[in-house]
């Protein structure tokens, strides 16, 4: 059972005056092995959101849950036992090239994953077995980030999440740097992989007709304020909020 | 790899690299030899020959005690850099630790040190180094200790703020989620990937504290007699500056060619470093000031306005050729898009258009003809005004393309000024107007806002009313909507549709993102590994494209009527790199149609139809087969 649940969740920048809400008293339920896909536009929180989970941006108020236990807190420092679990809770970043060390190996990367997953949970993954999950060669474990191509880099950063053994994955844009016609190969992935290990997972993205590929239940972000939510398949065909269909509206595809 | 060391091996070939190289060896080779041939020579009182002038056998004479001034300079160099040398590696071992240790201690600590070294960074070394000496006293040993505390901050401070961009990154966030620990962090992340810009001040630091240990042995802090080195030879000489000159101006010139030495090879270092980071970074960012079009005689509508004939672009530096030979024309009113991945050369086609591909790319064509005038045959003035007043381009980044600290309504005026002369006033007023006619709300307030305060799709509004400032016969939009949220993006295609209708100009509109394209351009042109793989009109993407890449590329879009269980179409493999060019069709690797042929012999681009061509050696045949050659040659 991994669930990850967000209670009341607010993050706010900056103080007095000059303070911005960037996320606005949110609750989301991302249940066992399901895939919440988190859709909005720049400036709509999602990101924000996204990085409160995993303890990157401060929680003013709310609460943070894995299996109802809580692991983040507005202004509490959890234990260290539960920041460890915190871990449990992995991320893939949206930009390849800047979310690998340009001067680590692939090997040596995935290899920091495979520690943390093995310290905290006695997870014995290799990185073999985690390249061959990702459908990457293993000969390339000696190569460096900037011998791959975008693509096969968050492969390689999809493997390092997962090396640590994560109940949830955090997705965050991870194809909106690539080309399309990798985008593709890289959402089969993800979705093989869920399938094959039962990660929970958070998918955000601004195109909702990628959202809709990959999730069970989408959340519509706008403003710091989930809009709408629901079944994928009825909030992508039956919008209840206007800015869900704005969103609808504006996915790109060809035009006939 | 192998292009990093060809990097390098330019930076060297440079007179900077090559002289800094030849007095590198010179003072290296002094400091190791001449202690060993020289050294009796330097060291033997000779009562004899005292005080000495130039003659044939002390060639700059002698000192007071009748040792050859000549041989003590250059024995003097061994002592001199030996100690420059360690006092730079204390110096930078000291301030590293001290930089770096902030982000391994928790927060409070962590800002108490760093205002530590930022207050000790505001006391002037040398200064510090002479307070510094009294404490550790005088001799050899005193003066590397006090000038290396005395730089340390120096390093501390550049190791901090290199760091903490380093801190910020990605890989670091990552690195945190795994509950990596804070030093193991600092070392295996942080460090490597600050040691450049470490090892380049270091360099230039040894010079620095070249100057400043002559100068501490000079005042009498830093080398005792019997030792000397050159600030010690000179303190002694400079008494008899009037009789013996050389005494005084030798170890002079000596610290004066060491301590460049090292400076100039921290700078050649530098050039190293960023010439390397240079080369990693897209050549396709290439931003300048946009252009400002006057009106052309263009003639009638229709009629073609920019017409290219087997283009290339070259890097000889590289070896590589990301546009081999590419063809096509564009017509007034007309929205044509250029498709293609990463790395097919649809920028640096576009680029060579403007005279914008980044050095040390050749641009060649058998023609490249901007608004009826071969724009290759032109002079440099000449063409610099073809291109300013035909030619307007909006780039994927409105933030990069506009400056950040000069008001938007100054920047578009800047343009009629410059290009067209008008007067402030009226280059204002002209400012204005487009504003107005990008849709940008209130544009008299906006024009006099920085760009900081507009949204993205209001500066790209920003820039496409710039590229109006007159009236361009050519628009070039490289990625104009990648950047904007898919909302704001429509309204972005709708005016760049508008101004082309209104205008009667020209779009060459550039885009990964064939659905984008498919909205705003009639005709369509595919480029893979720097060549045009298929032209086509956009009704015919979604049904009938010829070419097995762009039916690919086509099915690749997710869209919101697939089948949520079937997986994405995608095409595997990856296009080939730009110096391992397959001999035949550069798509076969990748093409579910290919067979031996395909991989023996690229396919020639044809005509299929009007505006319509083809290159491959299979294409359907209910889009027609290949009937006559488009003069393109594909080969090779």
């Amino acid at each position: 059972m991994s669930v990850l649940e967000l209670r009341d969740v607010v993050v706010r920048f900056g103080s007095g005056a000059h303070a911005t809400t960037a996320v606005d008293h949110v609750d989301l339920v991302v249940d066992d092995r399901s895939v919440v896909g988190l859709v909005g536009e720049s400036g709509s929180g999602k990101s924000t959101l996204a990085r409160a989970v995993v303890g990157l941006a401060p929680l003013r108020s709310g609460e943070v849950l894995l299996d109802g236990q809580v692991i983040r807190s507005a202004g509490k420092r959890q234990d260290r036992a539960v920041r460890d679990r915190g871990a449990l809770i992995q991320m893939v970043f949206q930009d390849p090239y800047s979310s690998l060390d340009p001067r680590m190996t692939v090997g040596d990367s995935i290899a920091e994953g495979i520690a943390a997953g093995r310290r905290l949970r006695d997870a014995r993954r290799t990185v073999g077995g985690l390249l061959d999950l990702v459908r990457l060669n293993p000969d390339h474990e000696h190569l460096l980030p900037r011998q791959l191509s975008g693509g096969q880099r968050q492969r390689v950063a999809l493997a390092r999440a997962l090396a640590a053994d994560p109940e949830v994955l955090i997705a965050d844009e991870i194809t909106s740097a690539l080309d399309v016609s990798v985008q593709g190969a890289v959402l089969n992935l993800l979705r093989d992989i869920k399938d094959e290990t039962g990660v929970s997972v958070l998918f955000i993205s601004h195109n909702l007709a990628v959202v809709r590929y990959l999730a069970d239940h989408i959340a519509v972000m706008a403003g710091g304020s989930v809009v709408e939510f629901g079944d994928a398949v009825q909030v992508t065909e039956q919008p209840r909020n206007p800015y869900t269909r704005t969103l609808i509206a504006a996915v790109p595809t060809l035009l006939r | 790899m192998r292009r990093s060391t060809s990097g390098r091996a330019a930076v060297l070939r440079t007179p900077l690299g090559i002289s800094t190289l030849v007095l590198l060896v010179a003072v290296v080779g002094v400091a190791v030899v001449a202690p060993l041939v020289l050294g009796s020579r330097a060291e033997t009182i000779d009562v004899a020959a005292m005080d000495q002038g130039m003659s044939a056998q002390h060639l700059f004479g002698t000192d007071p005690l009748g040792r050859d001034l000549l041989a003590r300079t250059l024995v003097a160099t061994r002592l001199s850099v030996v100690l420059a040398v360690i006092t730079t590696v204390v110096a930078a071992v000291v301030g590293v630790l001290a930089g770096a240790l902030p982000f391994v201690l928790g927060r409070r600590l962590g800002r108490l040190l760093v205002a530590t070294i930022n207050l000790s960074v505001a006391f002037p070394s040398l200064l510090l180094a002479l307070f510094l000496a009294m404490i550790f006293g005088v001799g050899a040993q005193g003066a590397v200790l006090t000038l290396a505390l005395a730089m340390a901050p120096g390093f501390a401070r550049l190791t901090h703020s290199t760091a903490a961009a380093v801190a910020g990154s990605d890989y670091i966030a990552a690195a945190r989620l795994l509950r990596v620990g804070r030093a193991r962090i600092v070392l295996r992340h942080i460090l490597p990937n600050i040691a450049e810009p470490l090892v380049v001040n270091a360099t230039t630091t040894v010079g620095t504290a070249l100057l400043s240990l002559s100068g501490l042995s000079y005042l009498g802090f830093g080398v005792q007699a019997p030792d000397y080195d050159w600030g010690r030879l000179l303190s002694d000489g400079l008494g008899s500056i009037y009789t013996t000159p050389a005494a005084g101006l030798l170890p002079c010139a000596a610290i004066v060619v060491a301590g460049l030495t090292f400076i100039l090879a921290g700078e050649v270092a530098t050039q190293v470093v960023s010439g390397r980071s240079r080369r990693r970074g897209t050549a396709r960012r290439v931003v300048t000031a946009p252009v400002a079009p006057v009106a052309e005689d263009t003639g009638p509508a229709g009629d073609v306005v920019l017409r290219v004939e087997d283009l290339t672009v070259t890097f000889p530096d590289r070896g590589t050729r990301p546009v081999r030979g590419v063809s096509f024309e564009v017509r007034a009113g007309e929205v044509v898009g250029v498709v293609g991945e990463s790395g097919s050369g649809k920028s640096l086609t576009a680029a060579a258009v403007g005279a914008l591909v980044p050095h040390p790319g050749v641009v060649e064509a058998t023609r490249l003809d901007l608004a009826g005038r071969d724009v290759r045959r032109l002079g440099r003035a000449e063409r610099d005004r073809v291109l300013g007043t035909s030619l307007a381009t909006v780039f994927q980044d409105p933030m990069s393309a506009l400056n950040p600290a000069v008001r938007v309504g100054l920047q578009l005026a800047e343009v009629s000024r410059v290009h067209q002369g008008l007067s402030r006033r009226a280059a204002a007023a002209r400012a204005v107007d487009r504003l107005a006619a990008v849709d940008i709300p209130s544009p008299e307030r906006r024009a006099r806002e920085y760009p900081g305060t507009f949204s993205g799709g209001m500066r790209q509004r920003a820039m496409i009313g710039m590229s109006l400032m007159a009236e361009p016969s050519l628009i070039i939009a490289d990625e104009p909507t990648t950047a904007l949220d898919v909302t704001v993006q429509q309204g972005v295609l709708a005016l760049l549709r508008d101004v082309v209708r209104q205008r009667n100009a020209a779009l060459l509109f550039i885009s990964h993102d064939i659905a984008v394209v498919s909205r705003i351009a009639s005709r369509v042109l595919v480029m893979y590994a720097g060549q045009i793989i298929e032209e086509l009109p956009v009704s015919a993407l979604v049904d009938d494209a010829a070419h097995p890449y762009t039916r690919a590329l086509v099915a690749s879009i997710p869209d919101m009527g697939m089948d949520r269980r079937l997986p994405l179409a995608t095409i595997d493999g990856r296009p080939p790199e730009p110096d391992r060019l397959p001999v035949g069709c550069s798509f076969a690797p990748r093409c579910p149609l290919a067979d031996v042929g395909c991989a023996e012999q690229a396919p020639p681009l044809v005509a299929i139809g009007e505006n319509r061509r083809v290159a491959c050696w299979k294409p359907p045949s209910d889009v027609g087969g290949p009937r006559s050659t488009a003069g393109e040659g594909g080969r090779g």
